[in-house]
């Protein structure tokens, strides 16, 4: 696939059948997500609870760094935790919306009819996942809560006692990406998995179970222990690495699950 | 007639287990081309490679001058594909079906709406028109499949069992449609078990067994080069001993038999002829000579149960 294709497609990726049927315009393409939305509501409850926690003291951190940052933890606090139920609700949903999208089309015998019409597979793929998504409806807020926290912490940097530029960059930049590319990894994932499991009950299990691993695994704390305690880096790189790395592992891993889901599905059918 | 569907050496090996081997087929533009044989003869893989849907271990296809394994995209252009499973989306109505795979084929808007009625009046199913597609008969989904292949105005269509499971209605239906889509131009490309359905349609076959051509070719012709001995039916007017007494004077015939000892026309004998169309009509020439009353002569046509039976073995792979 060329740059150009691929520029055409996203320009018209709007009038794309495929991106329009799974974002629920043409038929009801996924009716396990229309079952999975009877429960929306103790998803919504989950993401407020959580939300609210990880919001908090995924920002508690600065409080500790320098006295001016109470000022700026204020600040973020609130959009943190909108974004991080945001988030959540996105996590949690994800899954339902692309997990399913290859299992039926295959199930429905369709999935080697796509293939074979022009559209390239990883294109079809794309159109899938972008059209499952846009039914989340939370994309709009979570652009405008990303883009202030972003600039605050990016701009707060400037304003700490020490100067601590890096960690505002750091924290700047992990803010505006890394709900975009968890909610992605997550739905890369659930699709992922959708091609080896058959039930999309299981799938979205396993996709949780997934998650909640790579989020363990994964997180500032972790990254800020190794870059700190093993790697002996000075207190303001470790904790800008430790704010970077993890967006990292989360792109690369959707890399890699964008790979092995073109593999899985040229294979598939 | 050039050549439309080229295939070379085409191998395709699971581990231990081969599916296809080393198939060569070639198929003239127009044809309508029966591909027949026991299940896990190697159809459904020969379907998949030449749509580009399987790679090949070896061996090399071409579908219209486009190479399955280099120019895909190509090969997509110009076939249409009907899977041996529905491949329907229940969830839609008949004509946002076709509609959505227009526009998956770049169909332009403008052009889509007519292209829809045409192809639903074609399928028999403009009355469906505006109905969900879970709402139709196995038939009729089977017949906007079909319509959906045709979306983008392909030069081969490639149908696997297209009339499997059907009733017998549905798939007589199945059997005019690809009649009709013959005379559009269509070369057609299927592969079928029901012999009966294939015999009536196609120009040529193809028998495969347990991944191996058997017999490929123009099916009258192969008929006539799988029977060793014609058989000639003969029917006269009045008494059949003259007929049989002379018929035993007579060189290269064998196996006489009449009405009377096996299920023939009345006052019918049948006979094992060995010789040309010249020597036939001598024989005819000097029945009549020797003043029998003949009042039909046939040579019977052998049916594909017959060119099949002889041909395979019942190997499965």
């Amino acid at each position: 696939m060329t740059f150009r294709e691929w520029r055409t497609f996203f320009r018209t990726l709007k009038h794309n059948p495929i991106y329009q049927r799974e974002a629920g315009l043409i038929g009801e393409p996924n009716p396990f997500y229309n079952g999975l939305r009877k429960y929306a509501f103790f998803f919504f409850l989950a993401a407020l609870v959580l939300g609210a926690c990880g919001g908090v003291s995924n920002r508690s951190y600065l409080l500790g760094l320098d006295p001016n940052a109470a000022i700026l933890w204020g600040m973020v606090c609130i959009p943190a935790m909108l974004i991080s139920m945001v988030t959540l609700y996105g996590l949690l949903m994800a899954p339902a919306l692309t997990a399913p999208a290859l299992r039926l089309e295959r199930d429905r015998g369709t999935w080697d009819i796509l293939r074979l019409t022009p559209q390239p597979v990883s294109m079809i793929l794309v159109a899938k996942v972008l059209g499952g998504l846009r039914r989340l409806g939370i994309w709009k807020i979570l652009l405008v809560l990303t883009a202030i926290e972003g600039l605050v912490l990016g701009i707060g940097g400037l304003f700490t006692e020490e100067g601590l530029y890096a960690v505002g960059l750091a924290g700047g930049l992990t803010a505006v990406i890394r709900p975009w590319i968890e909610i992605l990894f997550s739905a890369a994932l659930g699709m992922y998995l959708s091609t080896w499991v058959g039930s999309a009950s299981v799938t979205l299990a396993l996709t949780y179970g997934g998650l909640l691993l790579f989020r363990m695994f994964n997180n500032t704390f972790l990254w800020m222990g190794i870059w700190g305690g093993l790697l002996q880096q000075n207190e303001e790189t470790t904790i800008a690495l430790g704010l970077l790395f993890p967006t990292l592992m989360y792109v690369i891993a959707v890399i890699f699950l964008g790979f092995g889901i073109i593999r899985r599905a040229n294979k598939y059918g | 007639m050039s050549s439309i569907i080229e295939i070379q050496g085409l191998t395709k090996k699971y581990e231990e287990l081969t599916a296809l081997n080393d198939l060569n087929l070639s198929i003239e533009e127009g044809a309508v081309f029966g591909f027949i044989g026991p299940n896990g003869a190697g159809k459904t893989t020969t379907m998949r490679i030449i749509t580009t849907l399987l790679k090949p271990t070896s061996g090399k296809a071409w579908i219209a001058g486009h190479s399955v394994t280099d120019d895909p995209r190509g090969v997509r252009r110009v076939i249409g594909y009907m899977p041996d499973f529905f491949g329907v989306y229940d969830d839609m109505k008949v004509w946002e079906y076709l509609d959505f795979f227009a526009a998956c084929y770049d169909v332009p808007v403008n052009a889509r709406q007519s292209m829809v009625g045409d192809l639903l009046d074609l399928v028999d199913l403009g009355h469906k028109r505006d109905a969900f597609v879970d709402s139709l008969s196995r038939g009729m989904k089977q017949r906007l499949c079909l319509a959906r292949t045709l979306a983008h105005d392909p030069q081969i269509l490639i149908l696997d069992e297209p009339a499997s499971g059907l009733d017998p209605r549905a798939r007589i239906e199945i059997r005019e449609l690809l009649k009709e889509l013959k005379i559009m131009g269509k070369t057609i490309f299927f592969s079928s078990h029901i012999l009966s359905e294939v015999a009536d349609i196609c120009t040529s076959i193809a028998i495969m067994e347990a991944g191996n051509l058997v017999v490929h070719g123009d099916m009258e012709e192969m008929k006539r080069q799988i029977r060793t001995h014609r058989l000639i039916q003969v029917k006269v007017l009045g008494e059949l001993a003259p007929l049989q007494e002379r018929l035993i004077q007579l060189p290269n015939i064998a196996d006489i038999v009449t009405s009377a000892e096996m299920e023939l026309p009345p006052d019918t004998v049948r006979f094992d002829f060995n010789g040309d169309d010249e020597a036939l009509s001598q024989l005819l020439g000097s029945l009549i000579g020797d003043g029998i009353k003949i009042i039909s002569f046939h040579e019977e046509q052998g049916d594909l149960e017959d060119v099949f039976l002889q041909v395979t073995q019942g190997v499965v792979n």
